[in-house]
């Protein structure tokens, strides 16, 4: 598999090549096969976050106020830098959204509220500045995070240290952000005290464009959701943990499955509809700030200030990968994985007996299967009929040692 | 012992006979080894060559040479991290607040009065219950320090030790034990005013090495080598042991150590980032369950 990270220490981007069993710390086991380091440049001005676009792009932000546009394609070379945004000096990048389909315009939102549109099609136009219908006061209320619908693309939620979740419509010809929803804060505890408001991470859990369905997760360790055809207060709130959580990852609406970490060494599978732990992914030995789920083949990525990547198998929770980079990872994506390749482009790379054994297998499976829609599907009975391969070829191996072993003895 | 001689031990009833021969037994044992070595020394010391060979042969296992494979060993440094400006400008030198926690007793204090002899450039103020860490990281920020130590007591024993790196980190908190006094080790001398130089040893791993730089940071660049003060920072088995000695160089002899105490362990417990703020590394006892790996 290829993994992409942002390597702070050197403020660059760092490649990684290995197979599944690669482990750093072992001496026997497997060693990445390359660990390639690009775009460097100083700590002070290293990358925040990474996405990609179209697998055309790679689109990140870094410390200072830049945004770098490098080809994927092409050895991450250089395609365009903005760096003339007007940033104050200490504001910083806190989220990048890049569309994943149907939409050109990526959008960088730092922590005052200012939102840079750029278009990724029309690289040489200056990205446009918006700002967030909100109030900045320095240390006290800030923005930190940002993301968008995953159908409506002019629809967007925001959060922060004292700035409680917001759903706001961007219009694009006046360029102005309006304000659709505004939440409540919880009730008072138990000693009638106001409960802070600081939420680090958010993102809508459904697609419905008539109501929306959020979930958030603070710095004080609670996990929330809010649904506004219910109401402006979250319908559930649960404490996850006893340290802030610094990261989430959605990783299923259907089974309300999410991954989160925290400042300590806990990052974990979560069921948010009833707030309970699923699952630890162990191993690190530091804060995890960058996690990152593969779908394709049910992968999970973590790095973070512990200098390792670690890749789990989301299921199992069992770590595949772990290889050492020598820096701090701030934001880590995998690029591509051979198990989770199309069975087309799979039987391109491999040789001339594997695809045999690939076209003995078709015949079990149903051709309907084959052609279906629902990529998790087709990407299911992928991994099962490489474990039939798999299967079939030990098995022969082990037939035919028997029966020279048979012939021997006789 | 030989299974024939430990045959006759079992047939003896009488424990206290039985533990009278048994202790001749090993006395006479003890014994042999002792001619042999006198006579191994001897020979020694008309064939060098012959200790030469024996020392080469048997190595001991020790855990040290029996480590758990660590890749972040002796591995090339990536890139800049936060102790940057200190290794960058030699003419700056850093500037250390000392305090103590609040409620502090009497050993808090001498401990800090130790400490303030030991590392130049610091200065030591009373702390004050209102203000928290971070406040006072702030401030210290403010006023151009480098480091903040914060001691900290408990039940009238120092039992741990916070050095910030200003003015953006990290953290580390170090526990201490096993600290002797200056006054408790005999022939000790006593330490002058001037800049001490640092030993910092086996400080391997990448983790190691970032313990390794604070230390180095902590002091200034450049050494009073006519003090012939030397501290050493010694890391075996991830506890870091501290001594202060007097070097002095003779004519034919070994090199003459006077040690200025004090002396104490140190054992580095959580490093954060920034100030306070993310976990990069933090100890557990499941950490150790494996004797032979270590971290720093």
């Amino acid at each position: 598999m290829k993994i992409l990270l942002a390597a702070s220490d050197i403020g660059g981007l760092k490649e990684i090549v290995c197979t599944r069993g690669t482990d750093t710390s072992l001496q026997s086991a497997p060693q990445p096969e390359a660990l390639e380091t690009f775009c460097v440049e100083k700590r002070d001005t290293h990358i925040l976050h990474i996405r990609l676009y179209q697998d055309r792009y790679v689109v990140t932000t870094r410390l200072g106020g830049v945004v770098d546009i490098y080809d994927l394609q092409n050895a991450y070379e250089l395609v365009r830098k903005y760096d003339n945004l007007g940033l104050v000096s200490g504001e910083r990048f806190i989220s990048l959204v890049v569309p994943k389909t149907g939409d050109a315009y990526c959008y960088a939102c730092t922590d005052r509220g200012q939102v840079f549109a750029i278009n990724l099609e029309d690289l040489d136009t200056q990205p446009d500045a918006l700002q967030l219908p909100i109030k900045y006061v320095e240390g006290k209320k800030e923005i930190s995070c940002f993301a968008q619908h995953p159908t409506e693309k002019d629809v967007f939620l925001f959060g922060g240290k004292e700035i409680d979740l917001h759903v706001t419509k961007l219009d694009r010809k006046a360029k102005k952000f309006s304000i659709v929803f505004k939440a409540k804060n919880v009730s008072t505890n138990r000693i009638q005290l106001r409960e802070p408001i600081w939420i680090s991470k958010a993102e809508f859990v459904s697609d419905s464009t008539d109501s929306f369905e959020m979930l958030t997760v603070t710095r004080q360790g609670q996990m929330r959701y809010y649904d506004t055809s219910k109401g402006k207060k979250p319908r559930a709130s649960y404490k996850i943990s006893a340290d802030a959580i610094v990261a989430m990852s959605l990783l299923d609406t259907e089974k309300k499955q999410v991954i989160c970490s925290d400042t300590h060494r806990t990052t974990a599978r979560f069921d948010y509809s009833r707030g309970l732990m699923e699952g630890k992914y162990t191993g690190s030995v530091g804060s995890t700030g960058a996690i990152s789920v593969f779908r394709k083949s049910n992968l999970l990525v973590a790095g973070g200030l512990d200098r390792y990547i670690r890749c789990y198998e989301i299921g199992s929770r069992e770590c595949l990968v772990k290889v050492y980079v020598g820096t701090e990872i701030a934001d880590v994506v995998i690029l591509s994985d051979e198990r989770g390749k199309k069975r087309g482009e799979r039987e391109q790379s491999s040789g001339q007996k594997e695809k045999e054994e690939s076209r003995n297998n078709k015949g079990d499976e149903s051709n309907a299967d084959e052609n279906n829609a629902d990529e998790n599907n087709a990407d299911e009975s992928d991994i099962d009929s490489d474990d039939d391969a798999i299967w079939h070829r030990l098995e022969s191996n082990l037939v035919s040692a028997r029966k020279k072993r048979r012939l021997e003895l006789s | 012992m030989p299974k024939a001689e430990s045959d006759i031990l079992k047939k003896i009833k009488n424990k206290q006979l039985r533990s009278q021969i048994y202790g001749e037994m090993k006395k006479q044992e003890e014994k042999e080894k002792l001619k042999l070595r006198r006579e191994r020394r001897k020979e020694e010391l008309e064939h060098p060559e012959l200790k030469e060979k024996r020392l080469a042969e048997n190595v001991p296992a020790t855990i040290d040479s029996k480590r758990v494979f660590d890749e972040t060993v002796n591995a090339e440094v990536e890139g800049q991290d936060d102790f940057e400006e200190y290794f960058k400008s030699p003419e700056k030198d850093p500037k250390i607040l000392l305090t103590t926690n609040a409620h502090a007793h009497k050993q808090a204090y001498e401990f800090a009065a130790m400490l303030v002899e030991i590392i130049p450039n610091t200065t030591f103020v009373k702390r004050k219950r209102q203000y928290s860490m971070k406040d006072m990281a702030k401030y210290c920020t403010h006023r151009e320090f480098t480091h903040l130590i914060v001691i900290n007591e408990d039940k009238k024993e120092v039992n741990g030790m916070t050095l910030i790196h200003l003015p953006e980190g990290p953290t580390f908190y170090f526990s201490i034990n096993s600290f002797v006094k200056r006054k408790q080790i005999t022939g000790h001398g006593s330490p002058t005013d001037h800049i001490p130089e640092l030993i910092l040893n086996n400080f391997t791993t990448r983790l190691g090495k970032t313990v390794a730089r604070l230390f180095h940071s902590l002091f200034p660049h450049r050494p009073e080598f006519q003090g012939r003060q030397v501290i050493t920072l010694h890391n075996q088995r991830d506890y870091i042991f501290f001594r202060m000695h007097r070097y002095i160089f003779q004519e034919n002899k070994r090199v003459g150590l006077q040690e200025l105490g004090p002396e104490f362990t140190l054992r580095l417990r959580r490093i954060q980032k920034g100030i306070k703020g993310e976990v990069a590394w933090e100890y557990t006892t499941a950490m150790y369950k494996d004797k032979k790996k270590f971290y720093l």
